[in-house]
């Protein structure tokens, strides 16, 4: 099964939003910066794929957007995770575990 | 987020895109400076900072555009950036834009109400129960093959015993009664006698009360059942109208039902107001005579029918035709008149004669829209290939070809949406223009209104005509190469010379379309004006006519009381100032309503079958008002009564025929009128006057015998004729005022001059000829537009070659030459197809052109130079213009203008 490389990117980059959403609404920058925070600094998020993405999976249901005032007195969109958007974390987090397990097992005996 | 808030999203941002770009900005730009406040925080300059952070978000334009697209309209969004650049392109080019809109719209509007009208008069069924079994059955004589005749009551009777083809069979017959209103007023209404198994033969039932019983179809009754129209107009639509009476000719009628609104039978212009019996006709005749429903030789019944589930309508003729020659064999003294008879579908009846006049409209109609659809065509595909530059430079910027295709399908678009507008207002406009030309006895011209139909034809017209339009440019222009056109190779000719050929076949065939309009145009008009100019035989100036309609009176007494009405009453509207001289007659000329005779020659051998005329009742003095010259003998005289010799007088016609060579005066002929009790008496001939056209305009030579009226007092209802000095209307309130002096009982109605009667003998070919002229304008102007669009393209293609011609030396005129002889021998190859199309669409046209033979070749002659003026004229013009092009500008040298 080979996917085009780009899809497998953009599936990812969803995942990773999402996961930086589980402990609470973000603004954009503050998603990038959380990403990086969690990957310690091993990902550097395409800035130009980021917002695109979040639009796009805010149009699919996962993620839901609010302007606030952030904490430097500045208005921003802040986005959070639905209870839809819960659950395709959970989805995602499991199959992606499966693929890696999987191709681990592959590289490991070849 | 679901299918349909994603959708409402979309069209939200459509509306409020000022709003969504602000939005996607601040967010974006919050990052930017988030990004940048890092920077700074990490120690970079201000400066530095912010360029960092744009140079690691990296195109911002891209993302922004990215997110917009998500957010934003998507599809509606394209859709709606393409129709405005289509505005901007159509406005740009006015004078194009606005002749395609215009040439389509009146096409499809004038298609459309042509079509509507067909479709309704010729396909509408009549809104009876099952209307396509219901039969319209005819007697028919093969002398007078156009005619058809009713029966009598006794063969109606004979037929329905013997019939196995119809489930009902009934007889009708239309009338009119003079109705006093309480006040004592007479006024005339039309009526309809049926056998009472016509209600449930129809289908119909009635909105009030019941229709009739069988029992009452006997002598006796006087039942009737109203229209709704009546029912509003003389009670008020009063629920208790059931049981009131209705006085109709001098006699109570008790009112038993009502019919709905819109039931109309007979299906006729001039709807019957009352339905009665046929029993007030089996009662005594006058006399004593025995009653018209047992009279074998009193033909006067129409005959209707429902045929049986299954039966067919040819096996139903079939047995009619036996049935008619059984009569003539056993009855030969009154039936051998008929040798044939005919079942029609009742529709078919009604519209059989409009159908040709309404299908060569309609193809006369479609042709237009065809020249104008291959007109804008041609146009368009000329415009597009000038827009090369334009698409290519959009190819070049990544636009694909689908994309290209939309831009030119938004443009169709528009145009399509104008179209259709403009085209509604026309179809009604020309429906409502149509109605107003249409003759009086046109069938069903009461159901000609612009309804929901007519505009879904044009509709449906506007679409398909759209696509076909906008179709063949766009499909030519997205295949196009844009590096040769943006190098500017003007002389890689995009068009193939197939392309070229087929256009040149369009412009052939809209020449040879409008060769065939307006040579039909020049027909029609040269048949009307001779029309026109048709002697009628006598003389309709300051003619005033009406009819006289007597109640029907069993009185015995009832001759007399007709005498001397029509006596005095001629007497004292002579005496009238203005009046030069009156009299009545019991038909006019050109209505086509003279009844038949039967008569025999005495001194001749017996014919079988009896020879037979038109016959016509004159009070005296008939010929001198109507300017109808006596040639022979004399005119009737108020001595020839009813006890004195019986004579009649003949016109030349009929001398020609049947006494040829001879001196008619003096000759005796036997006929039998239905008052004559004991078989055909003697009449002399004592007169010859000259024709008149009785039935139409056109038809001449047919024979025809007067009868004095008080010899034939069979006709109570007579028209009244008083030729006028000066204004024939202004008399009409003295002749008010005289028959209600000489006779309460006398309904006075249809007061006319006899002028009308000429002109609407006319509207039938004015229509046709209104009808065409407008086509044949419409196709002209479309036409040359279309040898002028063609022509000036050829030109655009071949700048170049002619650039060089210059170049190489050659003169203004030589070039001039070059163009002029490419178009004219289009033009003349179409011509040459134009005159043989021409001559063949005469021998369809000629039912239409009752009053001329020739005309063919002058027609020809005329629209050929006629079209060779407008095509040379349409090539001129772009010929000149290449003679005087820059050869720099042709050579590609010195840029010419973009678009033209």
């Amino acid at each position: 099964m080979v996917k085009p490389n780009r899809k497998l990117v953009q599936g990812t980059l969803d995942m990773l939003i999402l996961k930086a959403l589980c402990h609470g609404a973000q603004h954009g920058y503050g998603i990038a910066r959380r990403i990086e925070q969690l990957a310690a600094d091993a990902l550097i998020v395409e800035e130009g794929s980021l917002y695109p993405a979040l639009h796009r999976i805010e149009q699919q249901g996962w993620i839901k957007s609010k302007w606030k005032v952030s904490d430097k007195n500045q208005q921003a969109r802040y986005y959070s995770l639905t209870a839809a958007g819960r659950k395709q974390l959970e989805q995602e987090e499991a199959s992606w575990i499966r693929l890696s397990d999987a191709i681990r097992k592959v590289l490991v005996s070849a | 987020m679901n299918l349909l808030q994603v959708s409402i999203n979309r069209i939200f941002a459509l509306s409020r895109r000022e709003e969504l770009e602000d939005d996607i900005n601040a967010e974006l730009r919050f990052h930017l400076e988030m990004r940048a406040q890092e920077n700074i925080e990490r120690g970079m300059a201000p400066a530095e900072a912010v360029l960092s952070a744009t140079r690691r978000f990296g195109n911002l334009n891209a993302v922004k555009d990215a997110c917009r697209d998500i957010r934003g309209g998507g599809l509606l969004e394209v859709l709606r950036q393409d129709l405005r650049f289509a505005l901007r392109i159509l406005r740009k080019d006015r004078l194009f834009t606005l002749t395609a809109i215009l040439a389509l719209a009146f096409s499809i509007g004038l298609t459309a109400a042509v079509f509507s009208v067909a479709n309704t008069v010729l396909f509408r069924p009549l809104p009876y129960d099952h209307p396509e079994q219901i039969m319209a059955l005819w007697n028919r004589d093969s002398h007078f093959p156009e005619r058809r005749y009713p029966f009598s009551y006794p063969d109606f009777k004979d037929i329905q015993a013997a019939s196995k083809s119809f489930a009902t069979l009934g007889a009708f017959m239309v009338s009119n009664f003079v109705m006093n209103a309480d006040s004592g007023e007479a006024s005339w209404v039309r009526a309809a006698h049926v056998t009472p198994n016509v209600f449930p033969l129809l289908g119909v039932e009635p909105t009030l009360g019941r229709t009739f019983l069988e029992s009452e179809n006997g002598p006796g009754n006087r039942v009737v059942v109203i229209s709704y129209d009546l029912w509003q107009r003389a009670f008020r639509g009063g629920a208790d109208v059931i049981g009131k009476s209705l006085t109709l000719d001098e006699q109570k009628y008790e009112i038993v039902g009502v019919m709905p609104r819109n039931f109309r039978f007979p299906f006729e212009n001039q709807p019957a107001e009352i339905w009665t019996t046929t029993s007030t006709d089996a009662e005594a005749h006058y006399n004593g005579a025995p009653p018209l429903s047992t009279e074998r030789a009193a033909h006067y019944m129409n005959l209707v029918g429902r045929l049986k589930p299954g039966a067919k309508r040819s096996e139903a003729e079939a047995e009619l035709q036996a049935a008619v020659l059984r009569a003539a064999a056993k009855y030969p003294k009154t039936n051998d008149l008929f040798d044939g008879a005919n079942v029609t579908p009742l529709l078919n009846d009604l519209t059989d004669r409009a159908k040709p006049v309404l299908l060569t409209l309609l193809a006369a109609a479609f042709c237009v829209l065809a020249v104008a659809c291959v007109n804008i065509t041609n146009l368009r595909l000329a415009r597009a290939t000038t827009r090369q530059k334009e698409i290519a430079i959009r190819s070049a910027l990544g636009a694909g070809s689908g994309r290209i295709l939309r831009q030119f399908l938004a443009e169709s678009l528009l145009i399509a949406l104008a179209v259709g507008f403009l085209a509604v207002l026309v179809s009604v406009a020309a429906n409502v223009l149509f109605v107003a030309l249409l003759p009086p006895q046109f069938p069903r011209s009461f159901e000609l209104f612009p309804d929901w139909r007519l505009l879904a034809v044009g509709g449906i017209l506007t679409l398909i005509s759209s696509i076909l339009v906008g179709l063949a440019p766009a499909w030519h222009s997205a295949r196009s190469y844009p590096a040769p056109v943006l190098n500017d190779c003007s002389f890689v000719c995009t068009e193939t010379a197939k392309g070229r050929r087929i256009r040149s076949l369009l412009v052939v065939v809209e020449i040879v379309l409008s060769f065939m309009l307006l040579a039909s145009t020049y027909l029609l008009v040269r048949n009307l004006w001779l029309m026109k100019h048709l002697n009628p035989g006598f003389n309709s100036d300051n003619l005033f006519t009406a009819q006289l309609s007597f109640p029907d009176e069993r009185d015995p007494k009832i001759f007399t009381r007709i005498e001397d009405f029509y006596r005095h009453l001629r007497e004292r509207v002579s005496k009238l100032p203005g009046v030069e001289s009156s009299s009545a007659a019991s038909v006019l000329p050109l209505t086509g309503l003279a009844p038949i005779s039967q008569f025999q020659l005495v001194g001749e051998k017996e014919k079988l079958p009896q020879p037979r005329t038109l016959l016509s009742i004159v009070t005296p003095n008939y010929f001198n008002t109507m300017a109808i010259p006596l040639i022979k003998g004399r005119d009737f005289t108020e001595s020839d009564r009813r006890s004195s010799k019986l004579v009649v007088i003949v016109n030349q016609s009929f001398v020609r025929k049947f006494l040829p060579n001879q001196n008619p005066l003096g000759r005796v002929l036997k006929s039998r009128m239905s008052d004559d009790m004991n078989g055909p008496t003697e009449k002399e001939i004592v007169g010859v006057v000259g024709d008149v056209k009785i039935r139409d305009l056109t038809t001449e030579g047919e024979p025809e015998i007067y009868f004095p009226y008080a010899q034939s007092i069979i006709f109570s209802d007579m028209t009244l004729i008083a030729r006028t000095k000066l204004s024939p209307n202004a008399i009409l309130p003295d002749i008010r005022r005289l028959v209600a002096e000489a006779d309460k009982g006398v309904a006075l109605t249809r007061p006319c001059l006899m002028s009308e009667y000429l002109s609407s003998a006319v509207a039938q070919p004015r229509l046709d000829m209104t009808v065409m002229s407008i086509f044949a304008t419409m196709v002209v102007i479309l036409t040359g537009l279309g040898v002028y669009g063609l022509m000036a393209y050829v030109v655009g293609q071949r700048q170049h070659e002619i650039g060089i011609r210059f170049a190489l030396g050659a003169q203004k005129g030589v070039v001039f030459k070059l163009i002029m002889k490419q178009g004219l021998r289009l033009v003349v190859w179409a011509l040459g197809l134009g005159i043989v199309c021409t001559l063949l669409l005469v021998q369809v046209l000629r039912p239409f052109l009752s009053a001329t033979g020739g005309g063919e070749f002058a027609a020809v002659c005329w629209v050929t130079l006629f079209l060779s003026i407008i095509g040379w004229l349409a090539c001129w013009l772009p010929a000149r213009r290449a003679a005087q092009l820059d050869p720099l500008v042709a050579l590609g040298q010195r840029p010419a203008q973009l678009g033209h």
